[in-house]
């Protein structure tokens, strides 16, 4: 038997700044695309779609994915968080860059872009290297530990790309800036693949009660994603055709990642399937999708399927859908946990689902569903009265998300707990 | 197969003046070495435990309610009395919640005169902590053959409590 260990569970302060900070920007990035959307016309490298995109990625979809890898990682990995301390205070180094950088690209701010992009780059890789050096410590073999590893060591690679296409772009240099982007991007969806994949493979077959599936196969997924990601970045840099085996690698992976979910739900336990974790499922086959789209993007040529609406179906479709998906079972749960856990068996105590029904996310997703297909299809075409129509929808949608999680959370005892002091009053 | 938790509620055999002997014997014979058999009896069965306890049953009993004993026979040979549950198959919160209800409701927990043994689909993460917020230790060990984890909870016995 395991010897005793001490409290894995980082302070609450810790993951829930983050969550919130990634709620908040989800709600930032519903405005925004709507304004966008009426404004700007389709995807493009327009300062407000710079801006919007980054509210997505660095704000909205990032931010969540830390505040849960705070949590999970000590959960998934039985270990503590390498230094809490730094996870704290590095929310604020995050933070300031953040507001800095949207600021920057909003006002297309060169030097602004230069100073708020390093110190944010600074804050993602201080927030890799804590999860790296966490997961390190854990004794917790398994497909999980490669996914998470893969996505942060990808992640740190990303903001590295991205910190070389400053400097190259300070420098005056012409050459491989676009190259470098499409790096930073590959290597941006690499992480979020490899992290969401990794948390699949310990968060559904826990809401799904399924026992008994073979989690060995996404081994291979795990490789096959590797591969992926490489060979694209590849036939970026030296020969384009290299980028055609890079899609089809990404398609195998999912088809792996497909075949376990299919697994996993045939061994549910739980016979009905909540409506987050449909959405989660539906994120699945949006991923598959998008991948799919990147074979046919880097096969037919990007003036035939442009990049930036493939890569806004990837990031809506399967990086902030499954957010959506999960976030409705976990956000509950942790809430529930700090603010009530503690009172087990000396009271009685409500239910999760007394702190949030989760039927009610099934609004949230129909429409977020037809508005993230529509939006991407708008922007493929460029119709701009589809990006308007559909980035109304994803705009409520996200608004009814937005107040959803905050009515998850008790203002006063947030308060109290985002300031550091205790659960329990 | 999987390790299992059989229960059977013969009160109302008992109630009507019935003689359960006979189906608490098929019960049994139908048990690995590993199960748990679970009886709810309308009173303290000790000649059971006496009979039982000849073939190596190992049983602790628990009153309830009145006129509501549960009785509880293993065959693994433990420092203490372990009563066990099953929190297999629930979702998060609800083993946590079921445990720290058990460990609040009955004494001999707290007394460290029992442990009580827990079997969850993974390791309660957050459980764990609150468990040494109340003063208890605890050990866990994954089953992986048998796809579970078994915790542990106790506390060190002093008797004098």
């Amino acid at each position: 038997m395991v010897p005793p260990s001490t409290s894995h569970t980082p302070p609450f302060h810790v993951p829930i700044r983050y969550m919130l900070t990634g709620v908040a920007s989800f709600l930032l990035f519903a405005v925004l695309l709507l304004v966008a959307g009426v404004r700007s016309g389709p995807p493009s490298p327009a300062p407000l779609w710079v801006t919007t995109t980054h509210v997505l990625t660095l704000g909205a979809l990032l931010s969540f994915a830390m505040g849960a890898s705070y949590q999970l990682v000590t959960v998934a990995f039985l270990t503590p968080i390498a230094s809490v301390r730094g996870a704290a205070w590095n929310y604020w180094l995050y933070i300031g860059g953040l507001m800095g950088l949207w600021y920057s690209m909003a006002r297309w701010w060169p030097t602004g872009l230069a100073l708020f992009g390093t110190v944010t780059a600074l804050a993602v890789i201080v927030y890799a290297v804590i999860i790296l050096a966490s997961i390190h410590r854990s004794i917790v073999r398994g497909p999980i530990r490669g996914f998470i590893q893969a996505a942060h060591v990808d992640l740190i690679l990303a903001v590295l790309a991205v910190l070389s296409l400053i400097i190259a772009m300070r420098s005056g240099m012409e050459h491989g800036l676009e190259a470098l982007l499409v790096t930073h991007i590959v290597l941006a969806m690499g992480y979020f693949t490899f992290l969401i994949m990794g948390f699949t493979l310990k968060l559904l077959p826990m809401f799904t009660l399924a026992h008994g599936h073979n989690e060995r196969p996404t081994q291979f997924a795990l490789w096959l994603l590797h591969g992926a990601v490489w060979t694209f970045i590849l036939g970026e840099w030296l020969w384009g055709p290299l980028s055609w085996i890079g899609g089809a690698l990404a398609v195998a992976a999912y088809l792996v990642f497909v075949r376990y979910i299919i697994d996993v739900i045939q061994r549910r336990v739980r016979r009905r399937i909540e409506w987050p974790i449909r959405a989660a499922l539906a994120a699945v086959a949006s991923g598959a999708i998008g991948a799919v789209a990147l074979l046919a993007a880097s096969v037919l040529g990007r003036s035939w399927l442009p990049m930036e609406s493939v890569v806004s179906f990837y990031l809506l479709g399967w990086a902030a859908w499954t957010l959506l998906g999960y976030a409705y079972k976990v956000v509950p749960f942790l809430v529930w946990t700090h603010r009530f856990g503690w009172l087990a068996g000396r009271q009685k105590v409500p239910l999760v689902d007394d702190v949030l029904d989760v039927r009610r996310s099934r609004v949230v997703y129909a429409l977020y569903g037809p508005g993230f297909i529509g939006f991407s299809i708008s922007a493929a075409f460029g119709w701009t009265w589809g990006l308007v129509l559909f980035s109304g929808l994803l705009a409520t949608s996200l608004g009814g998300f937005c107040l959803h999680m905050g009515r998850v959370l008790d203002p006063k005892w947030l308060w109290r707990v985002l300031r550091g002091g205790d659960v329990r009053p | 197969m999987p390790r299992k938790i059989a229960d059977l509620d013969v009160r109302e055999i008992l109630r009507a003046k019935g003689e359960p002997f006979q189906l608490i014997m098929e019960t049994l014979s139908g048990l690995g070495p590993d199960d748990v058999f679970q009886l709810h009896a309308t009173f303290e069965p000790i000649p059971l435990l006496r009979v039982l306890g000849r073939q190596s049953w190992r049983g602790i009993v628990r009153e309830v309610e009145p006129e509501h004993f549960i009785v509880q026979f293993s065959k693994e040979q433990t420092d203490r009395p372990y009563w066990r549950i099953d929190n297999r198959g629930l979702e998060p919160p609800q083993p946590m919640v079921r445990t720290l209800d058990l460990l609040e409701q009955e004494p001999r927990f707290a007394s460290g005169e029992w442990g009580l043994e827990i079997w969850n689909d993974r390791v309660p993460a957050f459980l764990l902590p609150e468990l040494a917020e109340r003063g208890y230790d605890y050990l866990y060990d994954e089953m992986i053959d048998e796809d579970f984890v078994r915790v542990r909870i106790f506390k060190i016995y002093d008797g004098a409590n």
